[in-house]
């Protein structure tokens, strides 16, 4: 972990791949709220009262911080709300998929893709992504940061 | 870093409520089908303007009876296989593209479509619907009570 905190140039790659994965994965959510009210609610997991708020506020904060890994303003407080989203993504995930519930992914667009196995490794890749990109920030001194 | 985190989720409860007021927009508070709400009124509560028409269980032991149209199956094939409304076809929406040109091979746009999956939590049916009718099939309903309905009615089911 040491070499790669030091080594700034394979986290740059990271921190710009998961910018982006967050930023394009916010936009049809942004889009239409409903759709991605009715993914979270075939997943039948939130609480139906929760339902609507996260589909109205999940989107932004997903491209908040695609957008702040990308400029580096904030990346610190994106870098965890990133990790913490996808262990509650793979959570959701995992969890559909052991129910056997045929339901959308709700990842990227509105019944663009199933959840299978294939989905959870995927997402399992990202979810390691996540997991160094928040070590290795988390450990950067202050005075190396944009803000 | 938690200063950050929190202005964040700040930031994005304000750019979610002001979203609200875009087309397409969705309320904080919102209506969701719970185990005791009926498959028509839970198609009320889902259905988006323009999608394919409800169908109810009876309109659908009629038509299955009668074998007045075809009746389309939108669950994977592992599902279908588990048991399945008898004399259905399965189309699993998510292998529509290669799928599509095989179970409805000279299927006359005109034809009754009764488009099923599993029950009120699933969506398929409705991906699949508005897809049909997007390709040009004119009379596509929605059995939303889907799979769990027929078979929690007692009703014969076919496996395989």
């Amino acid at each position: 972990m040491n070499t790669l905190i030091r080594t700034k140039f394979p986290l740059k790659i990271i921190q710009i791949a998961l910018g982006l994965i967050f930023l394009g994965s916010s936009f049809y959510k942004i889009l239409s709220p409903p759709s991605f009210a009715h993914a979270i609610y075939n997943y039948q997991l939130a609480p139906l009262w929760l339902i609507n708020p996260a589909a109205i506020i999940l989107p932004w904060v997903q491209f908040l911080c695609g957008f702040a890994l990308l400029t580096r303003i904030g990346e610190k407080g994106a870098s965890l709300l990133i990790l913490l989203m996808m262990i509650s993504f793979q959570i959701a995930l995992g969890s559909a998929l052991i129910r056997g519930l045929n339901v959308s992914c709700g990842c990227f667009e509105a019944g663009g893709s199933p959840a299978t196995w294939l989905t959870f490794s995927r997402d399992t890749l990202i979810l390691l992504l996540a997991a160094i990109q928040f070590t290795v920030i988390a450990r950067r001194p202050k005075a190396d940061e944009a803000i | 870093m938690f200063r950050q985190t929190a202005l964040i989720i700040f930031l994005a409860t304000i750019l979610g409520a002001v979203r609200q007021f875009a087309p397409n927009g969705l309320h904080w508070i919102g209506k969701w089908p719970t185990a005791s709400t009926s498959a028509k009124e839970a198609y009320g509560l889902m259905a988006r303007p323009g999608d394919p028409p409800f169908l109810s269980l009876a309109e659908a032991i009629g038509a299955e009876s009668k074998k007045n149209g075809i009746i389309l199956d939108a669950r994977d094939k592992n599902l279908f296989k588990e048991g399945h409304i008898p004399g259905a076809l399965n189309l699993p929406f998510y292998e529509y593209d290669t799928e599509a040109s095989k179970v409805l091979k000279s299927v006359d746009p005109q034809t009754l479509m009764i488009v099923y999956c599993e029950g009120i939590n699933c969506e398929l049916s409705f991906f699949l619907g508005r897809q049909l009718e997007k390709d040009g099939y004119k009379n596509v309903k929605i059995f939303y009570g889907g799979y769990p309905e027929w078979k929690n009615a007692g009703l014969p089911i076919e496996k395989g």
